[in-house]
């Protein structure tokens, strides 16, 4: 208990993030004098394709429908489950048990009785057969059963520990069964306006302008919302979003719509906020992945020598200006469950990786070169950071005589070259860890997870059979003890074969007019409801 | 005189229509083999986008957008449903590819007829002036800074308008093409829009500005030569009277079929100038669809806009040929 | 002949500045190394210097500490090279299909006519970003994409020179004498027809120049070579504070696309000398 009140404090600070140092900006968003009315503008980088998280899903979408639609609970500022739909919750003993209490008196927005008949539709026809991740998390699920209308009972075949961690919002959206029964749920009209439980009402999307939320009347969380609406700006362009924050067009840019670069025309407390946690839900991590089924890169002494030869904290300075920390093993520290820092680590040593090079029989020629690589990257789809990093480590690997050749493609080029063709050598990216590494790591390193054409699956082709053993047990483990231990030591195999080098756990930005005040911050800020958001009158 | 000519022109139409739909067909099948050579499809698209999808999913949602049927049955799908005027479906924004179209339609058509009105207006000034003072210093200065205005890159030239008139000033909007949350109704509405248009239409205007100055010059001093302007001269009509009635009308039709050959270019600058001012319109709307691999979408946008290009043509040979009885159709 | 040309053109005040404007911007991308070696994509000083504010970056640096002087310089290569190849690329697709129809007339011009038409009807840059994204971004698809959809002009100007020459009368007299074909066309007709194309190549670079930046703007420039649409197009995200970063390339792309529409101008006046007046 005592830690956890640690952990909240150094959330809220920043701290956890170790950012504070560098960056003062720290998130004062929190306020406790609560303000009525009033229209917040919101800015997102990119038109959302529909307003479904429970089908697809992209971060756009999550970030508005988050203010629609909700889960059965929410993340507090450290990562622990709050109640949102369900009041309270309980896991049997031996794990096969996992039931709710769902909140009474709630309404869907077109009038209809939210009850436990909803969840069970959701979970069964969406969650379970549409959701990317659902098949994941809701996969031991075998039987849902409603005893009575606010209370819903899953039966488990096996363990699944990382189940409260996921179900909010964003990850597990309670859909109308009314509307959404007996129709063909990915193409149900419902998707593009969305009937939800939450705090505000949809009312109009202009494709290519925003969409239009109104205050709902009869949220179930009295006295909230306190903004009559919200507008969501799609403003494509960078420099424009910068401008707008600044002019006033907009009162909030969230999920680091404007660049770390622009970060120093908001520093002004009085006037801006840059909050830090918003995104610590995803748990991101930037990293290089190789693709390990052909030489040289099928020679782990090649791998780590590369991991020598990035100097990841002058990555972390120039690329990212200080905004995020350096990535020490394949689960976030932000996860601080299951984190661990006892790993191997790779010290910025060009000339031990010359030395590793050396070993493994690549030796530099006349020129000295050793050989050359492809390090394609998914910057052309609108990560510059990608871009950037991709180019950090160009001339990073230059210095130890590696050639590498860069490829920029667009979005679907990239995905097939990596994960159809499998016909790369290196590729820069990032990938969301999620709260719960059986959820978003396992993914990466499990040999049954090669799959061909299937993006963001294990695409470096590593393949190790000890680690799969550990990680299928972690899966299952209800002893949470054992479970820690387990995946302590699943993040040291991967350190020492490296098939990821994982580069720098960025934070995900939320930069707003200083007026915009919430009750309490959250991880999954990126996806809050935005219930207990307010403006504060101009000055 | 213009009544004697309506069967010309039917059967000019007629004429006309017959050998567009070859064009038009072309264009369908050019652009859809092109874009069979993309690699990734919509779906991989969607599941990247997502963050995780199983082979299943994948493959229930490729059968489901008709993508795993062989290539010659996608593509004589495609040909009927073109030839009903069916665009098809968006399945990346689950909606129909002429709805989405018609949505976006107006934004564009608004910068389109704001940057070329501009243009003409400026063109002709400029190249009445040009050509009024030709070899004199305004008409050095008129071709110094058309030079110029060609030569600005329309997206850079956006961008230093939004550092200096946006960022630094202050006096204009940055992005979009209303102020969404301000509620505003009619006269202050139109102002609100005006004031969003000017940026990306002036940008835009640039481009297009030295091309119709050239040409008006050109044009007015041909006819500064010809009998029929000494014939004015010598009836005693004022150099103002001559330069505006008419120089300046024999001028304006090789203004329009210029106008026609450059209306296909728009849609080309609509997406650097629409990234740039995030404006609502079909530009970006079809840069959007080449990344996300939403080729029904972009197919119907290319489609839309070249026969939206044959028919304005055809209308300027209409009515070019209705101003002047010379041209034979 | 040439050499009387040439005298002229210098005499000409357009040919003249475009000359100059070009001779520099060629010595800055051949010579441009010799003041500012380097690779232009090593980081070498403090990341966003102005211009001016340290002198071992005389042009400033970019966000990454990049010097912009030798960024510029790498950039003037590349516009260079993709301008030339792709108008090469467009003028030989254009003068085939130009020649083509205007001398053999026929089904076979109206063929090669709706196919010129079909790409004339396609929005240009539209087709270059569809060719480009499939194609993978490098130099070498910029410039085939450009090169591919810039020909249609020049495909109709040569047909119609092709249409007014194939009449005249050296012509006719070549052909009784018993000319094929081919040599017809290339040593008789093209040269006669190819003034008014040089003259509409030199406006193409400029276009061509223009093209690629926008291209590298929208992020489908090659990721190995530093072009002015690349340091624009990585600039953007800083533009309101640091705007030199964009506003110095573009710029560099002025001064070019100055100096070939220059050029054009004052080969119109010289090789199209019944034009002079207008």
């Amino acid at each position: 208990m005592q830690s956890r009140r640690f952990l909240k404090l150094a959330a809220v600070l920043g701290l956890a993030l170790g950012v504070a140092a560098s960056h003062p900006s720290i998130a004062q968003t929190v306020g406790d004098a609560p303000v009525r009315g009033g229209i917040l503008n919101v800015n997102i980088p990119t038109e959302p394709v529909g307003l479904n998280s429970g089908i697809n899903t992209t971060m756009f979408i999550g970030e508005v429908a988050s203010k629609i639609q909700e889960g059965l609970i929410a993340f507090d500022a450290d990562l622990q489950p709050v109640p949102s739909l369900a009041t309270q919750w309980e896991v049997s003993p031996d794990g096969l048990t996992v039931s709710f209490d769902l909140r009474k008196g709630v309404k869907w927005h077109d009038g209809k009785d939210f009850t436990a008949a909803d969840v069970a539709y959701t979970l069964k026809e969406v969650w379970q057969k549409l959701h990317p991740f659902g098949r994941s998390a809701f996969g031991n699920v075998t039987k849902v059963e409603t005893p009575n209308s606010h209370r819903i009972i899953l039966t488990l075949s096996a363990p699944a520990p990382y189940l409260l961690n996921y179900i909010n919002a964003y990850g597990a959206p309670v859909l109308p069964r009314h509307l959404y029964e007996g129709t063909d749920v990915v193409n149900n009209p419902y998707n593009q306006k969305p009937v939800g439980t939450g705090p505000f009402v949809f009312k109009e999307w202009v494709k290519g302008s925003h969409i239009r939320l109104e205050r709902n009347p009869d949220y179930w969380k009295a006295g909230q919302p306190f903004l009559d609406g919200i507008i969501v700006k799609f403003i494509p362009d960078v420099s424009a979003r910068v401008v707008a924050l600044q002019s006033g067009e907009v009162d909030v840019v969230v999920g680091n719509a404007l660049p770390v670069t622009s970060l120093r025309q908001f520093e002004d407390k009085s006037r801006y906020t840059i909050n830090l946690i918003d995104g610590n839900y995803l748990a991101t991590i930037a990293f290089a992945q190789f693709n390990v089924r052909s030489a040289p890169l099928n020679d782990k002494r090649v791998r780590q020598a590369f991991a020598h030869a990035v100097d990841r904290n002058a990555l972390l300075k120039v690329v990212y200006l200080g905004y995020g920390k350096i990535a020490t093993g394949p689960v976030p520290s932000s996860v601080t469950k299951y984190y661990t820092p006892d790993t191997r680590q790779y010290a910025f040593d060009p000339k031990r990786a010359a030395q590793l090079l050396d070993e493994a029989g690549y030796k530099a020629g006349a020129n000295g070169k050793r050989f050359r690589l492809r390090l394609i990257h998914d910057g052309a789809a609108g990560s510059p950071l990608s871009t950037r990093t991709a180019e950090f480590i160009k001339q990073a690997l230059a210095k130890v005589g590696v050639d590498v050749e860069l490829q920029a493609p667009d979005f679907a080029t990239m995905l097939r070259h990596v994960f159809t063709d499998q016909d790369y050598d290196i590729l820069v990216s990032s990938m969301h860890r999620l709260p719960d590494p059986t959820l978003g790591v396992q993914r990466i390193f499990w040999t049954q997870n090669i799959r061909k054409g299937v993006p963001w699956t294990n695409g470096s082709g590593y393949s190790n059979p000890h680690l799969d053993a550990i990680m299928e047990q972690a899966a299952k483990e209800p002893d949470e003890q054992r479970r820690k231990a387990q995946i302590r030591e699943w993040q040291q195999i991967v350190q020492e074969d490296v098939p990821l080098l994982e580069l720098v756990e960025p934070v995900w930005i939320t930069v707003s007019s200083a007026r915009f005040k919430k009750l309490a911050l959250q991880a999954d800020g990126l996806f809050s409801s935005y219930a207990d958001a307010w403006l504060e009158p101009r000055k | 005189m213009t009544r004697n000519r309506i069967p010309a022109v039917a059967r000019f139409l007629r004429r006309r229509i017959w050998q567009v739909v070859p064009v038009v067909f072309g264009i369908a099948l050019l652009n859809f083999l092109i874009l069979q050579l993309a690699p990734g499809d919509v779906v991989d698209v969607l599941a990247g986008e997502a963050g995780a999808a199983t082979p299943e999913y994948m493959a229930q949602l490729r059968a489901s957008f008709g993508l795993d049927r062989p290539l010659p049955v996608q593509l004589a799908y495609y040909l009927k449903n073109t030839a009903m005027l069916d665009l098809g479906f968006s399945f990346r924004q689950n909606m129909p590819v002429l709805q989405l179209i018609l949505e976006r339609l107006p934004a564009t058509l608004l910068l389109m007829i704001a940057a070329m009105g501009c243009a003409v207006v400026s063109g002709v000034v400029l190249g009445v002036i040009s050509a009024r003072f030709v070899h004199r210093a305004a008409d050095r200065a008129v071709s110094v800074f058309v030079l110029v205005t060609y030569a600005l890159p329309t997206f850079w030239l956006g961008l230093m308008a939004i550092v200096l008139f946006s960022a630094r000033l202050g006096w204009l909007p940055s992005s979009g093409m209303t102020d969404i949350g301000a509620d505003l109704g009619g006269f202050e509405y139109l102002w609100d829009v005006a004031r969003h248009t000017v940026l990306p239409a002036l940008s835009l205007a640039t481009f297009y500005l030295a091309v119709y100055t050239k040409l008006v010059r050109t044009a007015m001093l041909e006819y500064f030569g010809a009998d029929f302007i000494r014939t004015a001269r010598a009836k005693g009509a004022t150099e103002t009277r001559i330069t505006l009635f008419h120089a300046l009308r024999n001028a304006l039709l090789p203004l329009m079929t210029m106008l026609g050959l450059q209306l296909g270019s728009i849609l080309s600058g609509a997406v650097l100038v629409e990234s740039v001012f995030s404006w609502p319109g079909l530009g970006r709307l079809a840069f959007e669809s080449i990344l996300a691999r939403d080729f029904n979408l972009l197919l119907g946008i290319l489609l839309f806009s070249s026969v939206m290009v044959t028919i304005l043509n055809i209308f300027v040979d209409v009515v070019y040929a209705v101003l002047d009885p010379r041209i034979e159709l | 002949m040439y050499p009387a040309l040439l005298k002229e053109l210098l005499r000409n005040r357009s040919a003249l500045t475009g000359l100059i404007l070009l001779a520099l911007v060629m010595c800055a991308a051949t010579l441009g190394h010799v003041w500012f070696p380097g690779d232009p994509w090593d980081m070498v000083g403090t990341p966003m210097l102005w211009p001016g504010e340290d002198p071992a970056n005389p042009l400033g640096t970019d966000i990454m500490g990049r010097d912009m002087a030798t960024g510029l310089v790498s950039g003037a290569k590349v516009s260079l090279l993709i301008g030339l190849v792709s108008t090469l690329i467009s003028a030989v697709v254009g003068i085939t299909f130009g020649a083509l129809g205007g001398f053999y007339r026929g089904w076979i011009d109206a063929f090669l006519m709706r196919v010129t038409e079909l790409f004339q009807t396609v929005p240009q840059f539209v087709l270059a970003v569809v060719l480009v994204a499939i194609f993978k971004p490098s130099v070498a698809t910029a410039t085939f994409a450009i090169g591919i959809v810039s020909w249609p002009p020049t495909a109709r100007l040569v047909r119609s020179e092709f249409l007014l020459l194939r009449e005249r009368e050296f012509i006719q007299a070549a052909r009784t004498l018993g000319m094929g074909d081919g040599r017809l066309i290339l040593t008789q007709i093209l040269p006669n027809a190819l003034p008014p194309v040089i003259v509409i190549a030199a406006l193409n670079i400029a276009t061509a120049i223009q093209t690629e930046a926008a291209l590298s703007f929208l992020g489908l420039g090659d990721p190995n070579v530093m072009s002015w649409g690349t340091i624009i197009g990585n600039g953007r995200e800083q533009v309101v504070d640091a705007w030199y970063i964009c506003g110095l390339p573009g710029i560099a792309i002025v001064i070019i696309v100055l100096a070939f529409s220059l050029l054009g101008e004052g080969l119109n006046d010289t090789l199209n000398p019944h034009l002079k007046e207008r």
